[in-house]
Formats: structure tokens, sequence, C-alpha cells
């Protein structure tokens, strides 16, 4: 039996059909509805113009810092603190619910693996210190969610983000650069962003839904884009001007 | 006296006025003196800051030859910026070129070495044994390291494990970026030393509240803590501190320092980093201080007036002498002269216009005593001075035999009077002596009989005439007696006074006293009576007459 179903799979062509059928026949039998069925959503983050200008200049030492003379200074690039989220959508009861397993959200060095790490609401997430120094960790504006734990090199402590939209910001005592944002949200159809603006968020239920752009503490206001998903994965183009980028707002 | 007191009066001004100029003149010195140390300590405040700077400026310089070094690390960092985790490969070829790069660094070496990958990571590292910064770390959030590997050069401050470390990077380029070069200075108390040496004064580095490094152990942590709580806030940029903030004192027990604080930038300077430099200050020393800090060539001839300072002494002291001398020694002699005279009896009384002031009035009541005494020896005469007039024979020249009588002077205004009667005597001076004198060898006329008749006063009312008590008298002395009796009445009748109580008894009687007193107080043996008018009335002079 299982070989006259491996070779259903020798055609391409035939393959589709097959696979089709099967879906259909593992949704009746699994009781999901129809619409239900779902695809990625993919897409891409553009900034018009493209070059966004020099980052900022966040601290200064005696002097002021200089240019090199080689090669043009890298320009400032916020992708890596941006989540792309999908609202208004027909969220399925499962996609609100915390995965089962327990998150990491690793402390490497002087930074978090990444600096915005966005979660379902309800997630537990533990903090793993993957450097080789002690360091102690708080939230300033939730102390009662980390009070001043001392982590040591491959310590954990485990946190539960409890609200939607809404970061914890998590900072060492000892030093200021060192911060890390953990983002409640409310069902798993978000996706961060890589340095080159790309994102993917997979099995997204078919219907109207709303693209938002979450960046560091806040949505970027005015930046929202309407995803009809379908039958077949669906390419988004989301181009924000930098100007939007500095106008961030935490919700309110 | 007048001028020796204003003399005495200028000289305790002028001592006052030195005095007041000797306890106030420290303060403005001492003012001038905090002043010179608040700008001091303000230019070294400032001077260390541009040392830091042209340091910060030195390693960066530093880090941006290491990052274009021949040793090529750019190869180094670019494969392992691309490879999930650090090859061991990759860190043994950072940690040779670092070390070769630290080894043939000139001057103060680097602490440490630091290579990172283009992702933040430590490939390599040299020159620290801390657990922090460790190979395989990501530095990547070291606003430093992201500014290196985004194509600055650039330095700061970092605190590693409670030390202060100034920190320089560069980006690492080959083709394109490939990481970064972090370099490190341990800022140590050889370093400190550095800063401060040409300037002679202290200087402490804080951070995280409490002393990272300085070149003193003088304890002003505390207050200087506190000075920096006060002014951390301020938005003024950190390069214009020294110039922005005022200096200000720290007592530490008997002593005092000078000081002035500068805030740290970077990491280190949010986390409440600042140094600050400070001197010991000079007690503050007052006129006894100040005296004590004298040398000896400050009293030398050269740097002290010994000469105009004598000369005002000596000037001061003889013009304080003369006057002394002026306005009371010689007075004083003088007065004692005279007070000698009159104890001798050669002078009556003193001369009160001879003598000023104070010791005029000495004179004038010595003078009033001797008056009263008179007045007292003479209250016993009163019967015949009523009757005759008083014998003034000290206010008369004593008249030798045969020498005229000269007139007498008129008597000051505190001479007792002889006269009968309320007449002066510069009024009406006396007429020239009668050739009344009588001698033992002369023989005087016979003197018709004096009928006798009640004595009184002029003035006053009749009284009985007491008995006669008085010793017989020579025949001469009757005779002279009856003469100047009749003289007497004569005159009295010309006046046109009454003589109806006048009796020879009681006029010889008188007579015979007068001349009794004359005789015990100037020890003459003969007596001469005048008659003579004074005002318009008979009046009767009684002059001892030297023996020949």
């Amino acid at each position: 039996m299982g070989i006259r179903i491996w070779r259903l799979f020798r055609r391409p062509s035939e393959r589709s059909f097959e696979v089709a059928l099967l879906a259909c026949a593992l949704a009746l039998v699994c009781g999901i509805p129809a619409s239900a069925f779902a695809d990625d959503v993919r897409g891409e983050i553009q900034f018009k113009p493209d070059r966004l200008g020099a980052p900022p200049e966040r601290n200064r030492g005696f002097v002021e810092r200089i240019e090199n003379p080689l090669r043009p200074v890298q320009t400032l690039n916020p992708r890596p603190y941006m989540v792309v989220v999908l609202e208004g959508g027909p969220v399925d009861e499962e996609a609100k619910k915390p995965p089962g397993t327990i998150q990491s959200y690793e402390l490497r060095g002087e930074s978090f693996e990444q600096p915005l790490f966005p979660v379902v609401v309800g997630t537990r997430v533990k903090l793993v210190n993957r450097s080789a120094r002690a360091r102690v960790l708080l939230t300033p504006d939730e102390p009662e969610l980390v009070d001043s734990v001392s982590l040591n090199p491959r310590g954990e402590h485990e946190v539960k983000v409890e609200k939607a939209h809404q970061t914890i910001l998590i900072k060492a005592q000892d030093t200021n650069h060192l911060e890390g944002r953990l983002l409640g949200l409310a069902d798993r159809y978000h996706a961060l962003v890589d340095e080159r603006g790309r994102f993917e968020i997979a099995k997204v239920p078919e219907g109207t839904w709303k693209l938002r752009v979450w960046y560091r503490d806040g949505w970027l206001t005015g930046v929202e884009q309407s995803v009809e998903v379908g039958k077949k994965r669906v390419d988004v183009q989301l181009t924000i001007t930098p100007d939007k980028v500095r106008g961030t707002k935490p919700q309110e | 006296m007048f001028l020796s007191k204003i003399w005495f009066f200028l000289v305790a001004v002028a001592g006052a006025t030195a005095l007041t100029i000797a306890l106030l003149l420290p303060r403005p010195s001492e003012r001038q003196r905090a002043a010179d140390e608040q700008q001091r300590i303000t230019t070294a405040c400032d001077v260390v800051n541009i040392l830091l700077r042209t340091n910060a400026r030195s390693r960066i310089d530093l880090a941006g030859k290491f990052a274009r070094a021949e040793q090529d690390l750019a190869s180094i960092l670019g494969p392992e910026g691309k490879n999930q985790t650090i090859s061991e490969d990759g860190a043994k070829n950072g940690r040779k070129a670092a070390a070769e790069l630290l080894e043939s660094t000139t001057g103060t070496k680097p602490s440490f070495i630091i290579l990172v990958d283009i992702q933040g990571r430590v490939v390599a590292r040299v020159g620290m044994q801390s657990d922090a910064l460790a190979e395989r770390d990501t530095l990547a959030g070291y606003y430093l390291v992201d500014d290196a590997l985004d194509g600055y050069l650039r330095d700061d401050l970092w605190i590693i494990d409670k030390e202060l470390y100034l920190v320089a990077a560069s980006p690492v380029i080959g083709t394109k970026y490939a990481g970064a070069i972090i370099i490190g200075h341990r800022m140590d108390k050889a370093l400190a030393e550095q800063l401060v040496k040409p300037l002679g004064v202290d200087v402490n580095f804080y951070a995280d509240g409490q002393l990272m490094i300085g070149t003193s152990t003088a304890s002003v942590h505390k207050d200087v803590g506190a000075r920096y709580a006060r002014v951390s806030a301020a938005e003024s940029p950190l390069a214009e501190d020294c110039h922005t903030f005022e200096p200000f004192r720290v007592q530490l027990g008997d002593e005092a320092y000078a000081a002035q604080i500068g805030r740290l930038p970077g990491e280190a300077g949010e986390r409440g980093g600042f140094f600050a430099v400070y001197t010991k200050s000079a007690p503050s020393l007052g006129v006894m201080g100040t005296l004590d800090t004298a040398k000896q060539e400050d009293l030398s001839f050269a740097n002290f007036p010994w000469i105009t300072l004598g000369i005002g002494f000596v000037l001061t002291v003889a013009v304080g002498m003369l006057l002394m001398i002026l306005e009371s020694d010689r007075p004083l002699r003088r007065l004692a002269s005279v007070a000698v005279k009159v104890a001798k009896d050669e002078q009556d009384r003193f001369d009160e216009e001879a003598h000023r002031g104070k010791f005029g009035s000495i004179a004038r009541s010595v003078n009033i005593r001797l008056d009263k005494m008179e007045r007292e020896a003479k209250a016993k005469k009163t019967d015949l001075d009523d009757l005759l007039g008083p014998p003034s024979a000290s206010a008369l020249p004593l008249a030798g035999p045969g020498t005229p009588a000269r007139p007498a002077k008129p008597p000051p205004p505190s001479e007792f009077k002889f006269t009968s009667g309320p007449a002066r005597a510069e009024t009406s001076p006396p007429p020239p002596p009668l050739p009344l004198t009588p001698t033992r060898a002369h023989t005087p006329p016979p003197v018709p009989p004096v009928p006798v008749t009640p004595i009184a006063a002029a003035g006053s009312a009749p009284a009985v005439p007491p008995p006669l008590a008085d010793p017989p008298d020579s025949e001469e002395d009757e005779v002279v007696f009856r003469r100047v009796f009749q003289e007497f009445l004569q005159t009295k009748k010309e006046c046109g006074e009454s003589t109806s109580n006048l009796t020879y008894e009681q006029f010889a009687s008188k007579l015979r006293k007068n001349r009794e007193s004359l005789r015990a107080k100037h020890g003459c043996e003969e007596v001469r009576f005048q008659v003579y008018v004074k005002d318009g009335k008979a009046a009767l002079k009684a002059t001892p007459v030297k023996d020949a």
C-alpha cells in the first residue's frame, strides 16, 4: 500500500492533483473548514529612497566618530527591528495558542541574538546567557517580570509574555547598550524581517488581511497594506519612507 | 597738653590703622590666592580634558593603522563573518596577527587588541584574561563596535571588571567590510599620572559611584561624588564642563582641596563616569600665619624699608617728646620753681598769668588758698582794719632808713585789702610818705593832748571801747602815735568824716598791735605809719622799715 501511494507521486503533474485530493480528504476527516485552507505570505520591505542615511550617533567618546577613508559608511538599517503582522483576517483558535514548547531568547555577548523577539501571548520564553560572562538582567518597565536576575554563563531565566502588542524591554544592569525586546502578539500570523527586508508568514488562512509593521516599541504609523490571501502564495511589496521609521510611536 | 593729646590721638589712629591693615591684608591676599587656585584648577581640568582628547585621537589613529596593517586582517575576518561559528583556524590566525600588532606598537602598548568579524563576534583577542569580551562572544551592541562595523573610526570609554579602559576601534576593510579591530588602554595610575604630571595636581577617575583609579590617596570621593550628583544632569557640552562648573573646595580633616570635575563621555559617562582634578589648598594664614611664612630675606634692607620705618619712628617719638616737654615738663618745672619760691617766702603768690591751662588753675587754686589763709590770719585784726585799713606790708616795698617808700602796686584780685572801707587801691595811688618816721634817735615834736572820744568803726554801730590792756609806750612812740592820730583826725575832718567815735587809746592800741604784727612778720625794728586819703576817706598805712 505504501509503495502504491509513493508511486502516485512519481510525476509532478500527477503529484499536485494527488496532494490536493489527499488534503481534501484529510480536511474532511479532521473537520477543518474549507475556508481555512492556507498558503504562505511572503514579501519584502523596501525604503524609498533606499538609503536611510548614516546610522545615528548613539554616544560619543572624547572625539567625534570619523568616517573611514576607504569605503562609504554603512547606512542605517532598521529592518532587524521590524516585525510584519497580519491582522483582521480569519484567525483560527489554533493560531492563538502559544507553542507548546518554551522559546529561547539568547544573549550572545553584548547583545541578544535578535533585537526584537515576537511571540504569541502566553508563550513562555527562557532568557539564555550564551556569553562567557555573567549578566544581571532586568525589565525596567515591568520590574516584577525580571528583577535583577543574575544569569551566569549558560544560565536561564523563564518569563511568560502576557500582553499583546506590547514590548518588554530587557536590559543588563551594568551596561547601557545591551538590550532586547520581547513582543507579545495575538496570534502566530507574524514574521521577523531579515536584514534585506524579506519576511515570510506561513500558512495564512484565506481571506482579507491587513498587514502592519511593528518597529522597536510600536506600530509604524501610516504603514498598512491590505493583503488578499487566496489559494496561492501571496507576495507583498511594502514600501516605507524613512520618515515613517523615525516617527514610530508605541501603540496606545 | 592739647597738642600732645592730638599727637597721641594721631599716633593711636596710625597704630590702629596699621593693625587693621595687618589684620585685613591677608584676606584680600587669600581671596586672590583662592581665585588663582580656582583658575589653576580650572586650567588643569581643561588640560586634562585636552590631553584625553588628544590621547583619544592617537588611539583612533593607532586602531586605523592596525586595520590597514600588513597582517591583512580582512583576509582573516572576512571568511569568519560568513561562518556560523568562528573557526579554530580563524581564531588562531587572528590571535597571531593581533599579537604581532601588539608587539609592533611603539610607545604605550594597548592593554588588549580584539578582532571582530562583520557580525560583531570576537574572532581573536590578545592582552586580556578577563571573562569579558571573550572569544566568540558577540560585541555587537557596543556602540563603538556597531559604529566600527558601520565604517567609523571612533573612541569610547568602557568599564570592564571595574576597571576603566580607553578604547578605540576601526573598521577592517577588504573588498568590503570584513570586521573591526578594537584596542584598549587600561586607565592605570601611570597613565593618570602622565596626564597630570606637568600640572602639579591630582586626578581621580570615577564611575558607577566609585573610584576607578587616581593619582592620590586623598579620600575626597564623597564630596566629589556629591558635587557630581549636582551637575551630572547639566545639558552643556562635556568638553566645556571645566569652564561651566564652578570649582569647589573639599575639606578633609585639617586639609582643604580645590577641586573641579569634568564628566566623562561614552559608555563610562552613561554609568556616571567623571574625573576630578584637585590640589591641596594652602592653609588660611591670618596675621600670625603670614608672619610665620616670612623669610629672612623679607626683612633685609633691600626688601624692607627699615630706614623709612626708623625715621618715622624717631620722628614720631621726637614730636611726642617735644610736645610733652613744651606742654607738660616745662610748665611743671616752672610751677614747681614758683612753688619753691613761695615756700621760701621769696614770692608771695603765684603769677597766674605766667601759667597756662591746668598749671594756671593750680596756681589760682593755690593763690586762693593762700589768700584764704591770709584772710583768716587777718580776721583777728578786724577791728584795726576797720579803723585804719590793712597793713599792706607784703604788698609794699620795705623801705630802709632813708629810702623813700615806693608807691604800692595795685593788689591782684585775690589780694586781701587792709583799707577800712570798700575803696580799691588801684583807683587811688597812695600819697607820698609823710616825713613821720619814728626813730629812736629822733626826737618827736610835742603833741597836743587829744580829747578822748569813743571809737567806732566807720559805718558801724557805736561800741563800748574795751579796756586798754596794752603795755605802756615809750615817749617817742607816744609822740609818734599822737602825731599820727592828729594827722588821721585832721585828714578825716578834711574828708568830711566823723571823728566822734575815735579815741586816741583805741587808735594807739591798734597801732601798737599792728606794729608788733609787722615786726613779727618781717623781723624789722621800726614801722612807719602814713596817713593818706583813699577814695575820699582817711586811711592809714603801716610800713616796716628794715634796719640800716
